[in-house]
């Protein structure tokens, strides 16, 4: 057990190996790279929600002096496959899945033509003389509406705007049938029903996205860098729509400015600008202006969950019925469906919950394509799971911890099987909820709230547990929940002629500190120092193969296994040459800090480079030794690993103007052995803090015509320094018995139950007869209509008097 | 349509070094660093002065370059990240606090956090102004960080300005 509490990290390893360059501003984004005689392209948007494209005219466009290029949908139905998707769920509907739409625009940003220019100030003034006529058609504006059988169709031939359902339990052939839930429900002494919406939310890096596509001379083959989170999914999908072989195509991702989950698939421009490229035969850049991202990039959640539970007098679980409906926007995107299967799948979280019947239903609407952003699918199912158990607790008298131990999968019972067909790998949830509650003075602080409130003040304690699911794999499994990529991932190790170590790793660094961590996991693994370690990453030409990439919190865990895996099969022949050398049984020699020695011999340890140096020569080996020091090491974890970790607010809220201030948040967390504790807590607090905007700020709002609300980010509300909180960060370190370090990822987990806590608080410090809060973000509008409702506010003056006492 | 707009000649002096070049009166400061003079360090992550990105500091004072037009900087200082190295390369405090803190995950906001620090900086040396939590965090508030939560980097700041609040020697770590 650790206590983090920010003292500036451990000054002997370094917390960031690419932070030195950074700071001189030495980043290589992708807006930095610039080639000789390159383009630039800009796209023409739909600005209809929903229409028939009737005709376009491009001539003017093509007669500006810089413009090179001006293709439309129609023209490139023809020439490009359209792409796959990362999320196949059975019985899923597609969309067009090309570059620009040929026919009809759905969604207020759907690319409809792009120009090739000399510069982005052209291409910009180039698209304004394009003239299309649409024939507007009504627009489906909410995933309630897409789901009336009268609704308008995006998608004709569909017959209706679903796209995919999903159900649990899921029925398993020859096994006893799962308990029933209507029986289960029919027990309980307390049924509680609700529905709650987690509002359209965007990862936002600040780095927005980009492409810059080259081609050599034939046009057989192809470099492009983008600002991606998957190299070889990138790759795959363009070999695939371009017709090429994916060994004429190289895709390379170097700093990526933040990722969040958005830039985890294939978009349409890395696509279109490939194919521009090749067929220009010139170098074309895409750089994503901050405007067209707020309706070009995917955003995430969109999600109602109606949901029921039903406990018993003690506040145990009995049985639990939910309906999630998810609103996809206006074409499936690679990853859209997977967030309400997720949803779906981890709407239990860490809490035993005998019977279940989940539906999950996504449907389409006339907005821009949903897609990742970390938490996919688990901050959706926490927050109507950690609302729901706050209001049984006050019903039944019960404290709301308390409840929660009551439901938790004890210490004993891991691995546990979920009611929806998952494993909850190993954890100790009442353990740490306990040291949460004791180390943020929980008791105290419900004490403290209630004197603040008698005192007029609207003060707030909420809390929320939750689990994160990570270690996304395996292979065997992911084409059963509709996941069309592996799970594994791989490494390669070079122990390079001078003795100094070069990493190949398949993941891709965008914030998340996966270098650092491999750097650190290597160098311990020869006991070398780390500045002896290169790590090398980012191009399909040098990294190992990886199908899902960089997501779902798998770096640490398989990654870094993939890792292990490598140095130990390096390690093997290191091994032999040295006892080949030292003339002794390989038994006999071992790895100690400066090289291998004889064990208990007393003598200087032979050098890594007088074993490589051997190495690379091919003399001086055992008879039949291959020559060389190298090795890919490859793991696919057997099975998922769950981290988890429990949340505590104390909030104010201001009736006067509806603001909520959130004063503390103390973390209780456990993922595993932290390979690195800065990294982790870099990755809890940065991800506590997007919880913060999705629970008070963020949204992205459409009006009653599907026009999109937010196109600029004075529009969307970001937590500033300002909004930042004081915190209190405890860990545990449970190891996950499937991953070969025992590492768990951490990716996510801030994200995940921050939302809840908060909420969770202002209600707590709001009076008690003000309606349940159901929607995220609780914006000071909506506060203060649940306030107005409200017959016993604390009265303007009360609130003055004691904020001036 | 006619022909590209008409250029106007402009002299800057970037990091203490003068560039003449002529502009469109449309190319942003953050534009003619980057594509003109090929000083990538200052970012772009909106192009419309919400996310402070691309500070740079203008005649000494933070300015946002993605909103200031190239013509208005003519005839006046700017510096940008790349200026804040010392010849032989070392790293300004404030850097190596950004480093050791961890007061950067991407590193993308980086270069515009680390010109506004050195603004804040600034102020407390040579006008010997103090600055509470809360006036620092209403200062920093000016820039957006997606990764960090803001703790280290504000933590970073504080370091900085109780290390000359202690003692006014020594700029360099």
């Amino acid at each position: 057990m650790t206590e983090h509490v920010n003292d500036g990290g451990d000054a002997d390893s370094p917390v960031s190996l690419n932070a030195d360059r950074w700071v001189r501003g030495g980043g290589r984004y992708l807006a930095d790279i610039h080639l000789p005689r390159e383009l630039t392209c800009a796209i023409l948007r739909s600005p209809h929600p929903h229409a028939q494209i009737v005709r376009i005219d491009t001539s003017k466009a093509e007669e500006l002096e810089g413009v090179r290029l001006v293709v439309t949908g129609a023209e490139l139905s023809e020439e490009i496959v359209p792409h796959g998707y990362l999320w196949d769920l059975p019985g899923q509907k597609v969309g067009h899945g090309l570059c620009l739409t040929p026919d009809k625009a759905r969604y207020v940003g759907d690319p409809v033509a792009a120009v090739v220019a000399t510069d982005q100030y052209v291409a910009e003034d180039a698209l304004d003389l394009i003239t299309v006529q649409y024939d507007p058609l009504p627009p489906v504006n909410s995933a309630q509406e897409a789901m009336d059988p009268d609704a308008p169709l995006l998608h004709e031939h569909w017959g209706d705007n679903i796209q995919v359902r999903a159900q649990w339990p899921v029925p398993v052939a020859d096994d006893s049938p799962p308990p029933n839930v209507d029986d289960a429900l029919d027990s309980s002494t307390l049924l509680l029903h609700d529905t709650f919406t987690s509002s359209r939310i965007i990862g936002l890096p600040l780095e927005t996205r980009g492409v810059i596509a080259d081609c050599d001379a034939t046009a057989s083959n192809l470099t492009v860098y983008t600002s991606t989170q998957s190299i070889h999914q990138i790759r795959e999908a363009i070999a695939a729509s371009l017709r090429m072989p994916e060994n004429q195509v190289r895709v390379i991702a170097s700093d990526v400015g933040g990722a969040f989950g958005m830039k985890a698939v294939v978009y349409p421009e890395e696509i279109l600008v490939s194919y521009l490229a090749r067929r220009l035969r010139r170098p074309v850049r895409w750089i994503e202006q901050r405007d067209e991202s707020f309706v070009a990039s995917m955003p995430s959640r969109a999600q109602e969950v109606a949901i029921q539970i039903g406990f018993d007098s003690e506040g145990v679980m009995l049985g639990l019925r939910a309906n999630t409906l998810t609103d996809l926007g206006a074409s499936p995107s690679a990853a859209g469906a997977g967030t309400g299967w997720v949803t779906g799948a981890l709407l239990c979280g860490p809490y035993r919950v005998p019977a279940v019947d989940i539906t999950a239903t996504a449907v389409v609407t006339n907005k821009s394509p949903l897609g990742a952003y970390r938490g996919y699918g688990q901050p959706e199912a926490n927050f109507p799971m950690e609302r729901l158990l706050d209001r049984a607790a006050r019903e039944l008298g019960i404290d709301a911890a308390e409840l929660r131990r009551r439901n938790l999968v004890p210490s004993d019972s891991f691995p546990h099987p979920t009611s929806t067909g998952l494993m909850l790998d190993s954890g100790r949830y009442t353990e740490l909820l306990d040291l949460t509650l004791q180390r943020s003075g929980y008791a105290e602080l419900r004490e403290y709230c209630e004197h603040a409130r008698a005192a007029g003040r609207l003060v707030g304690l909420g809390l929320a547990y939750y689990n994160e699911c990570t270690n996304f794999g395996p292979s065997g499994i992911l084409p059963l929940i509709g996941v069309t990529q592996g799970g594994w991932d791989s490494t390669t190790v070079r122990v390079e002629p001078d003795g100094r170590i070069r990493v190949f790793t398949s993941q891709t660094p965008m914030g998340q500190g996966v270098e650092t961590v491999l750097a650190s996991t290597a160098a311990d693994a020869f006991a070398v120092p780390m500045d002896h370690v290169t790590v090398c990453y980012g191009d399909t030409l040098s990294s190992p193969y990886t199908g899902y990439a960089s997501g779902g919190s798998r770096a640490a865990g398989v990654a870094g296994s993939s890792l292990h895996a490598a140095a130990d099969k390096v390690k093997v022949k290191l091994r032999q040459i040295a006892a080949h050398q030292l003339e002794a049984d390989p038994e006999d020699v071992e790895l100690v800090a400066g090289g291998y020695l004889v064990r208990g011999s007393g003598m200087e340890p032979l050098p890594l480079e007088a074993l490589s140096a051997a190495a690379y020569r091919g003399a001086g080996l055992p008879d039949g030794l291959e020559p060389g020091l190298e090795a890919v090491g490859v793991f696919d974890p057997p099975s998922l690993a769950f981290s988890y970790g429990v949340v505590v607010a104390l909030v104010e809220v201001d009736a006067d103007d509806g603001t909520v201030r959130v004063d503390n948040l103390w973390i209780g967390h456990d993922c595993g052995p932290q390979l690195n504790p800065a990294i982790v807590a870099g990755q809890v607090v940065g991800g506590a803090l997007q919880g913060l905007g999705a629970a008070l700020y963020e949204e992205l709002g459409y009006d009653e015509h599907a026009q999109p609300m937010v196109r600029s980010m004075t529009d969307y509300l970001l937590p500033t320094v300002k909004d930042m909180p004081e915190f209190t960060l405890l860990h545990l370190e449970t190891p996950t018995p499937f991953s070969l370090n025992g590492a768990k990822g951490v990716g996510e987990s801030g994200v995940i139950a921050t939302p809840a806590a908060i909420v969770n608080a202002i209600q707590d410090a709001l009076p008690s007869d003000v309606e349940e809060l159901t929607t995220i973000p609780v914006t000071p509008l909506r506060l203060l209509r649940s306030l107005e409702e409200s017959t016993v506010s604390p009265s303007k003056s009360q609130d003055t008097a004691t904020h001036s006492a | 349509m006619n022909g590209q707009p008409e250029k106007h000649p402009i002299v800057i002096a970037v990091n203490g070094e003068k560039h003449g070049e002529y502009v469109e009166p449309r190319m942003s400061l953050s534009d003619f660093l980057r594509d003109k003079l090929g000083l990538t360090g200052t970012h772009i992550g909106c192009h419309e002065g919400a996310c402070g990105a691309c500070t740079v500091l203008l005649d000494g004072v933070s300015a946002r370059s993605c909103l200031t037009l190239a013509t208005q900087a003519d005839g006046r200082q700017v510096d940008t990240v790349e200026s804040l190295v010392d010849d032989d390369g070392r790293l300004t405090l404030l850097q190596e606090a950004f480093v050791r803190r961890f007061a950067l995950q991407c590193g993308f906001c980086t270069p515009g956090f680390l010109m506004l620090a050195t603004e804040i900086v600034k102020e407390a040396q040579e006008e010997g102004r103090s600055f509470s939590r809360e006036a620092l965090t209403e200062r920093l508030s000016a820039n957006l960080c997606r990764c960090t939560g803001y703790v280290p980097i504000v933590e970073a700041v504080e370091e900085v300005l109780r290390t000359h609040s202690d003692s006014n020697g020594g700029e360099r770590a």
